[in-house]
């Protein structure tokens, strides 16, 4: 599998930081071209690779950690998503329930990406949380994953284990995913599993 | 607000250990009658009271921790349930929900209770986990809380946490509630929230 994060703020930057602490490379782009990430990179070491937005959408796994209203941006850059997993690692601040149509806020991002499974996970905690070594406390922070697309459910559940997190599948959107959602009651918890 | 305890197998017992700990008064009561549980109380100490079936339904919160066919039993002794909050800290041991009609195991329960709050919790660790200290390696060990009516839930959350848990609504059964039920995806969790 191949990954890429797009978008290097606080999330993005995050999610770089435990690619390389878990040694999986990743591409990294944004929209301001990779020279923009060069820093980041040379900081977090050879796991970390700056693209070009248009080569970061080649990986096979896209994770989107951009302010929730650009993922559309980053949606028409392709016009067919299909074989690829978006995983959506957006929250909605800001964003009112009437812009999302009463909608769960990844079944909207999944409208916009044809094709694509898209799985919500590395969404639910605070930047700086997310960033810190997951083993923790005599275990593993848990990080909640979800999709509609139970394969690629599970092969995320992999890539946030590797990352070293506890992975705990909530299935789907309309089941577990909800309450992964603004405002649900398994958001910004710092949860460690014991075991 | 007081509360009793049905059933005395593992989850009963292990329950009956929290409360003896937290210092929250709880009466106990099985089928076989308070004689049957002098020994556990006497062990656990004046928190613990064994009681009858009849004491322990008088309780405002009613925690069933019986074998989940023996809930029937239970429910018939009392004809009208309102006013009751029923804490289903039982297991529905089946992959089919078939035998139940469709239902989640605790909205099965619901309809057995006509009137009562009914609220999912405790049914989700093993006893031996269950039963031991929830405060620990910085943080307290997590209890989901689960069901259909928000003032029950919330008077359940507080419980739990008297009881040293970190308690965590996922609101109606037909949301949250679901992960709860037997081998769903937040059951048999051992996890330990920290922070607030």
């Amino acid at each position: 599998m191949t990954y890429s994060i797009i978008g290097s703020g606080n999330v993005g930057t995050a999610l770089a930081r435990q690619f390389a602490r878990g040694g999986i490379t990743v591409g990294i782009a944004n929209t301001r071209g990779p020279d923009s990430i060069a820093p980041l990179a040379q900081e977090l070491g050879d796991k970390v690779v700056p693209l070009t937005l248009e080569e970061a959408l080649q990986a096979e796994v896209v994770i989107l950690a951009v302010p929730f209203r650009a993922h559309t941006t980053v949606a028409s850059a392709l016009s067919n998503w299909a074989g690829k997993v978006v995983v959506d690692a957006m929250n909605t601040y800001g964003v009112s329930p009437e812009e999302l149509a009463g909608r769960a806020s990844t079944d909207v991002v999944a409208a916009a990406f044809p094709g694509a499974k898209v799985v919500k996970t590395l969404n639910q905690l605070p930047a700086k949380l997310l960033a810190q070594d997951p083993a923790a406390n005599g275990g593993r922070r848990v990080m909640f994953v979800s999709s509609n697309d139970e394969g690629a459910q599970a092969s995320m559940a992999k890539l946030v284990g590797d990352l070293g997190f506890a992975p705990v599948m909530l299935g789907k959107v309309s089941e577990g995913g909800m309450l992964i959602g603004m405002g649900g009651p398994l958001i910004l918890q710092n949860l460690i599993k014991q075991g | 607000m007081n509360y009793s305890i049905i059933g005395s197998g593992h989850v009963g017992k292990a329950l009956a250990q929290r409360f003896a700990r937290s210092g929250v008064p709880v009466t106990i009561a099985n089928t076989r009658g308070p004689e049957s549980l002098a020994a556990l109380a006497l062990e656990l100490g004046p928190a613990v009271i064994a009681g009858s079936l009849q004491d322990a339904l008088a309780a405002d919160i009613i925690i069933l921790a019986v074998p989940f066919a023996a809930h029937q039993d239970v429910a018939r002794t009392i004809a009208d349930w309102r006013g009751k909050i029923v804490i289903d800290a039982m297991n529905f041991r089946e992959p089919s929900l078939a035998p139940l009609g469709g239902l989640q195991s605790s909205d099965f329960v619901a309809q057995s209770l006509p009137g009562a709050k009914v609220v999912k919790t405790f049914n989700q660790l093993p006893a031996a986990l269950l039963a031991s200290e929830p405060v620990g390696r910085g943080g307290r060990r997590v209890m989901f809380v689960a069901g259909n009516h928000d003032d029950a839930n919330s008077e359940v959350a507080s419980l739990v946490g008297s009881l040293g848990f970190a308690a965590i609504t996922l609101g109606r059964v037909d949301e949250g509630g679901n992960l709860l039920r037997f081998r769903g995806p937040l059951v048999l969790h051992n996890f330990i929230k920290l922070g607030n």
